[in-house]
């Protein structure tokens, strides 16, 4: 008799806890449906969109802003978008040490809403960058990347113009100095260096969290490294961690 | 009904906010805001450095450096007087016009 194939598991392993995600959507935002799509089918989560004129999310665990162009990038990349007002309830949000994830142009909006420090200006060779590249892991204490494992290489997406993060000296101090930096730009091998910084970013910055480490952004995207399919699924782990953060927290 | 409070409410507000404030009074003083954003001297500039290049491949000279900003107008109610045009047109560049990890920015009033 032949060995019955073993079924394939459907539903996802993580269904134990259940965590309200909540994806912004600004008019011009593209990765919502992406963000979506990685919580519902591969986390295992309830997860709502959220227009950007909705000021009430006290019913949500997470929210993630996604990437895009909002407001079409007018003015600066995520300016205007910072001014909506779903972006003071999310201030509000933050504040109570709830966890915001902002990939990408929502990077960019965490920035021009000062719950991020520094800026992103246009990258170093004027390109719009649109390739998979590898980031080290440079902290795995927040709430995003405890599932990692420090100098882990992931290969992720990236996909944009305005992603050269600058700062001034203090700032990048502090940020050096509270291990703030969450992601570098580097090769497969874990080696960052010059040739491996695709936009210029200060230190081969790509993602960093807030001083409280409840807000993290990041210019690759990890909700497009979910499937092997796509490429790469190493952006799992990131959403996983999520889940196990909050999970902890409520028990 | 609300729907017709809110409209005659406009009917007879706009016309009397002509005659608001003194300065309103007078016809035809409109003035303009001139907003100039540059990036700050300590960051750097590729799409200037780009400019930069282009200008020099088409032969021209003794050029040192080229930086590119932004430049905003803005047309000012006329019942605002010069100082208050100032100060709206500063808050507002410095709110929303220029991000002040990167750039900064002049502001001049034009009558």
């Amino acid at each position: 008799m032949l060995a019955r194939e073993p079924r394939r598991r459907r539903t996802p392993k993580l269904a134990l806890h259940i965590m309200k995600f909540g994806v912004i959507v600004f008019p011009g935002s593209n990765c919502d449906h992406d963000a979506y799509h990685v919580i519902s089918k591969h986390v295992g989560q309830p997860v709502d969109f959220i227009w950007h004129r909705a000021t009430d999310l006290s019913s949500y665990d997470a929210l993630i802003i996604p990437g895009g162009f909002s407001y079409g990038d007018y003015l600066r990349a995520g300016a205007l978008a910072s001014f909506s007002p779903v972006m003071a309830s999310v201030k509000q949000f933050a504040a109570q040490d709830k966890l915001v994830l902002g990939i990408c142009n929502g990077f960019q909006i965490l920035c021009e809403a000062g719950l991020l420090p520094g800026a992103l200006i246009r990258n170093r060779e004027l390109h719009f960058v649109c390739e998979h590249v590898n980031v080290r892991v440079e902290s795995t204490d927040t709430p995003f990347t405890h599932e990692l494992r420090r100098g882990q290489v992931l290969k992720v997406p990236v996909a944009h113009a305005e992603g050269n993060y600058v700062c001034d000296d203090a700032t990048f101090e502090e940020l050096q100095r509270d291990n703030r930096v969450i992601f570098r730009y580097s090769d497969r091998h874990g080696r960052v260096s010059e040739e491996a910084n695709i936009n210029g970013s200060r230190d081969n910055i790509a993602g960093i969290c807030s001083r409280g480490r409840n807000v993290m952004g990041l210019m690759p995207h990890p909700e497009r490294a979910c499937e092997d399919a796509l490429g790469s699924s190493d952006g799992r782990a990131i959403f996983h961690s999520l889940v196990g953060a909050v999970t902890a927290i409520a028990a | 009904m609300p729907y017709y409070r809110a409209f005659f409410g406009w009917w007879v507000r706009a016309p009397l906010a002509r005659f608001s404030t003194p300065e309103a009074c007078v016809p035809g003083i409109n003035m303009k805001a001139k907003v100039y954003v540059t990036l700050k001297p300590s960051v750097l500039d590729p799409q200037g450095k780009a400019i930069k290049h282009s200008v020099e491949l088409l032969g021209y000279d003794g050029i040192d450096d080229v930086r590119q900003g932004k430049y905003f107008e803005i047309a000012l109610d006329s019942g605002l007087n010069e100082d208050n045009a100032r100060t709206e047109a500063t808050r507002m560049a410095r709110e929303i016009l220029s991000n002040p990890i990167i750039e900064d920015f002049r502001v001049e009033i034009e009558k």
